[in-house]
């Protein structure tokens, strides 16, 4: 019984796979078809399964007609065949009733409806009437054309897949990676092979034919191991990621193609196929170890099961307990080596672990809606106003006047309530870094390979959440100081064998809160940073003169690295050192407002902290006032302020005014004179400085007042006012106002642009 | 002998169209009227997002005389600017009767721009039909005429209609 189940399980499943792929008016395949449904019907007739006799029958004679030339429109009776085998399989899994299938088949026509309705309960007319009604109606469509190759429809659906697929494939990508840590790992395994399951299903709805092709190769392939044939070990790994690389390239083509409409270019994927197929057809070799090595955490342990069905308790138990003392033999393949259970036993009950663990896995879905990120901005740009609404009405002298205590606790409960509101909203921009993370490890596993490294990449804080836009912008200058950190930070397997290390490095890769801002930390045991080679290198490439060099520090020094021309690697690898390099991922940086700190220890490793701001939606910012005018400055720009004597100020020739602090000399910017506003105080003396700093240089700021620190919304001033240099955006003031943010780079620039 | 007339100026516009060199009859439509130092301007009403008294405006550095700044429009920081200025005329100091006028267009690639104008005073709303519209004279206004999408001839007098497109889009307001 349970084996005929599992054939038809597999009739279907083959069935599914050809369907997809039919040609409409391709009479080979219709035959192979044709002969499965026979099967298929046969089988069903005699496992008891009338349904599925029904619709194999149904489906064999609408095939039938259409092989006769009966049925005129091919394209359609190929998509009903398609849609007749994803109805077989969901009443095969139960989810579908003899309802659902009366409605498909009166759908379409096909013989049987009636007698199913005759058959079935007397509600099957009442509850699906839908399908009934709608077959005139499918009928009376006309004909697809065919030579259009994009409908705008096709282009929707041709997206919704793309933005699909690349989200499956991302996650085949990290499934594939704990696939190898943990071959045997079940859940995993799944993880791989639906995916590719979903993208040869749609890519073949789609016509993609390529794409269907290589997924559907993919998918065999997992199917190989997931049936226990084959391990996947580091071969099927990086055929497995070279696949979901080459259908990647697949996919974005076909995007590309759509909206340029011009035909996709065809990718040539023989070889990979036939690499694929080697190791499937090697997978017999290995199936003696493959078979008993299942685990999974839901089921049963398979122990409970053996014994269950009849294995001596005290074997099991032996067998566990030689497990733990080191025995590096799956507990089935022990027992059959005692002696004490029959290799037909273990596999029945493997069997039944992975049917018991089979529908859990469908529960593990989060629940998560998609939004628009316009939508959210919008909702953030209300709520913002709702804040300053409700403040202002708070700040009414008229209201506060009233001394009515339900009004007071009132105005308190609803001020409360905006406040959280805010924070929600706030907090729905946010993403775990998790999944950025989790790309990493590919990235390591590549590097280390191509440069002969070990390394083992560890992850902490995955779940520190972070600014979704700023998730996209921080990916490749991440992925750029990870490459860095294994192909220059981690040595050779000698020479860290050499030097007393073990011979796998180790890259940490750390995401934690700190003062309002989260930190990304890269941390290698690899060589470290060596001063000496740095400058040296820097003063070749002329980024430092020797001057500079009496007051470079140590960390400044390390710094080097990060400026436009810099590459210490002796060798221009394939991975790093392309010329252009780490100066990119400060630039980045720097526009996402954030900052590099880098320790480092000769021999010991090196360490890269990135200070991000939580989010790029909110600033921390410091409010000055310059005559009537209020301005922020970035808070992670501003050094500290003073106000300084009168003897500290000087004028020198060719630098402009100067002021001293505590003993070096810094420029002096009148803010006034950059944003144009008249000052109540021109004298330092009488102003107040606040100290700047961008990139290491430190200027003083004039002006009149230091209002306060406070957290604002970063406003866009539009696309036309892009060009204002000065200003990095607006922010809307508690009184409702907009303030100005000052650009500290800007202000620098037009500082110098003055006084040149 | 009713028709006559009616055809006689039918053959008249299309002679001034012809003389013009360009058809005017698209521009007929619902527009927002105001007045600007001594002028009555015209502004397509689908480009007008909303109508707004004086409301705090927060100067900006590094942009043109005619950029009064940026505003607060619920949330969204919109720049502002003042049309007298624009139109080369002499300022004027807000009083009650002042508007911000909210104009949104959308540029050649698809992206929308928000923009706000100061003008004196707003009028009414007003259906001019194209056969009131005449194209730009090259004369009789002190004001660009690039801007100018046509004239209408209403009861009220002559009111400029403006091409609100290209004074969003070809106004520099950066400078330096």
């Amino acid at each position: 019984m349970s084996d005929q189940k599992e054939v038809i399980g597999s009739l279907l499943d083959d069935l599914a796979a050809e369907v997809v792929v039919l040609e409409p008016g391709d009479l080979m395949t219709y035959g192979d078809v044709l002969s499965r449904l026979e099967q298929l019907s046969i089988i069903c007739d005699g496992a008891g399964e009338p349904l599925l006799a029904r619709l194999s029958d149904s489906l064999k004679a609408h095939l039938e007609a259409m092989i006769l030339g009966e049925y005129q429109d091919q394209d359609k009776g190929v998509q009903a065949l398609s849609e007749g085998v994803a109805m077989g399989q969901s009443v095969f899994r139960g989810e579908s009733d003899a309802t659902a299938l009366q409605g498909f088949l009166a759908a379409y026509n096909m013989p049987g409806a009636e007698e199913l309705a005759a058959g079935a309960a007397p509600q099957a007319g009442a509850d699906r009437p839908a399908p009934a009604a709608e077959a005139p109606e499918a009928e009376a469509a006309p004909p697809p054309a065919e030579a259009e190759p994009f409908t705008p429809e096709d282009e929707e659906l041709l997206s919704g897949f793309v933005a699909e697929a690349l989200e499956h494939l991302e996650s085949i990508e990290v499934n594939t990676l704990l696939l190898e840590d943990s071959p045997q790992d079940q859940e995993a395994l799944n993880a791989v092979f639906r995916p590719f399951h979903t993208i040869k299903g749609v890519s073949g709805f789609l016509n993609l034919q390529d794409i269907n092709h290589l997924a559907h190769a993919l998918e065999n392939l997992l199917d190989q191991a997931r049936s226990g044939s084959l391990i996947i070990e580091s071969v099927a790994i990086d055929i497995i990621l070279a696949g979901v690389d080459v259908l990647r390239q697949m996919i974005n083509e076909s995007q590309a193609a759509a909206s340029e409409r011009r035909p996709r270019t065809a990718f040539d994927t023989a070889s990979l196929e036939a690499r694929i197929e080697q190791v499937i057809n090697s997978a017999g070799e290995t199936e003696a170890e493959a078979a008993p090595a299942q685990a999974k955490p839901e089921a049963p342990p398979l122990g409970e099961l053996l014994v269950s069905d009849g294995i001596p308790p005290e074997a099991v138990e032996q067998a566990l307990s030689r497990q733990k003392e080191g025995a590096l033999r799956p507990l089935g393949e022990l027992l059959v080596h005692e002696g004490a259970a029959k290799p037909s036993q273990v596999a029945g009950a493997l069997k039944t672990q992975k049917a018991m663990s089979q529908p859990q896995a469908k529960s593990l879905a989060v629940q998560e809606v998609k939004i628009d990120t316009v939508k959210l901005d919008n909702l953030l740009d209300m709520v913002g106003e709702l804040v300053i609404a409700g403040s202002m009405v708070r700040a009414n002298p008229n209201v506060q006047a009233i001394s009515d205590r339900k009004l007071v606790a009132d105005l308190g409960q609803l001020s409360r309530i905006t406040t959280e509101l805010q924070k929600t909203t706030m907090s729905m921009r946010m993403v775990p870094i998790k999944q950025t993370f989790q790309k990493m490890v590919r990235v390591v596993r590549d590097t280390a390979k191509k440069r002969g490294r070990k390394v083992a990449l560890e992850l902490e804080g995955e779940g520190t959440e972070i600014d979704r836009n700023m998730v996209e912008k921080f990916y490749d200058p991440l992925m750029h100081m990870v490459r860095n950190s294994v192909d220059h930070g981690i040595e050779s397997p000698e020479e860290r064998l050499a030097a007393g290390k073990p011979e796998e490095g180790t890259v940490v890769l750390a995401a934690y809160h700190k003062g309002g801002n989260v930190c990304i930390e890269i941390r290698d045991d690899g060589n470290g940073l060596d001063r000496e080679r740095i400058v040296a290198k820097a003063l070749e490439n002329e980024i430092i003169t020797e001057e500079d060099l009496e007051n470079l520090g140590e960390e400044e020094a390390y710094h080097l690295i990060f400026k436009p021309g810099f590459s210490t690697a002796e060798v221009v690898t394939e991975i790093s050192g392309r010329g252009v390099g780490m100066d990119v991922v400060q630039r980045t940086i720097d526009e996402l407002r954030g900052k590099v700190e880098i320790s480092s220890e000769l021999g010991k490793g090196t360490t890269f902290i990135i200070a991000l701001p939580l989010t790029l939606a909110i600033i921390d910012g410091m409010v000055v006032e310059v005559g009537v005018e209020r301005f922020i400055l970035p808070t992670i720009s501003v050094a500290e302020s003073l106000r300084p004597n009168e003897k500290d100020y000087s004028t020198v020739q060719g630098r402009g005014e100067m002021i001293m602090i505590r003993g070096s000399l810094l420029p002096l910017i009148r803010l006034h004179g950059i944003v144009g506003v008249e000052p109540s105080q021109r004298n330092p003396w009488e102003a107040l400085l606040v100290v700047v700093e961008h990139h290491g240089q430190k200027r003083c700021l004039l002006v009149d007042r230091l209002v306060g620190r406070q957290e604002v919304v970063i406003k866009s001033l539009g696309e036309s006012l892009k060009g204002v240099k000065v200003v990095a955006g607006g922010a809307i003031m508690g009184d409702g106002r907009v303030g100005l943010i000052l650009d500290v780079e800007g202000v620098f620039r037009a500082h110098e642009g003055r006084r040149g | 002998m009713n028709q006559e007339p009616v055809s006689q100026e039918h053959d008249d516009s299309s002679e001034l169209q012809a003389k013009a060199g360009r058809d005017v009859s698209h521009l007929a439509g619902k527009y927002l009227t105001f007045f600007l130092a001594g002028e009555q301007f015209g502004i397509e009403i689908t480009k007008i997002r909303e109508i707004l008294g004086v409301l705090d405006i927060t100067p900006v550095p590094q942009t043109a005389d005619f950029l009064l700044g940026v505003i607060n429009l619920r949330g969204k920081v919109i720049p502002v600017m003042d049309l007298r200025l624009r139109f080369n005329q002499e300022y004027r100091e807000p009083d009650e009767r002042t508007c911000i006028i909210v104009v949104e267009v959308t540029k050649d690639d698809g992206r929308r721009i928000l923009m706000s104008m100061v003008v004196d005073q707003v009028n009414e709303v007003l259906n001019v039909s194209a056969a009131d519209i005449d194209a730009t004279p090259a004369f009789g206004t002190n004001l660009d005429t690039a801007f100018i999408m046509g004239m209408a001839k209403t009861q009220g007098g002559v009111k400029i209609l403006l091409d609100v497109d290209r004074i969003v889009q070809e106004s520099r307001l950066v400078v330096g």
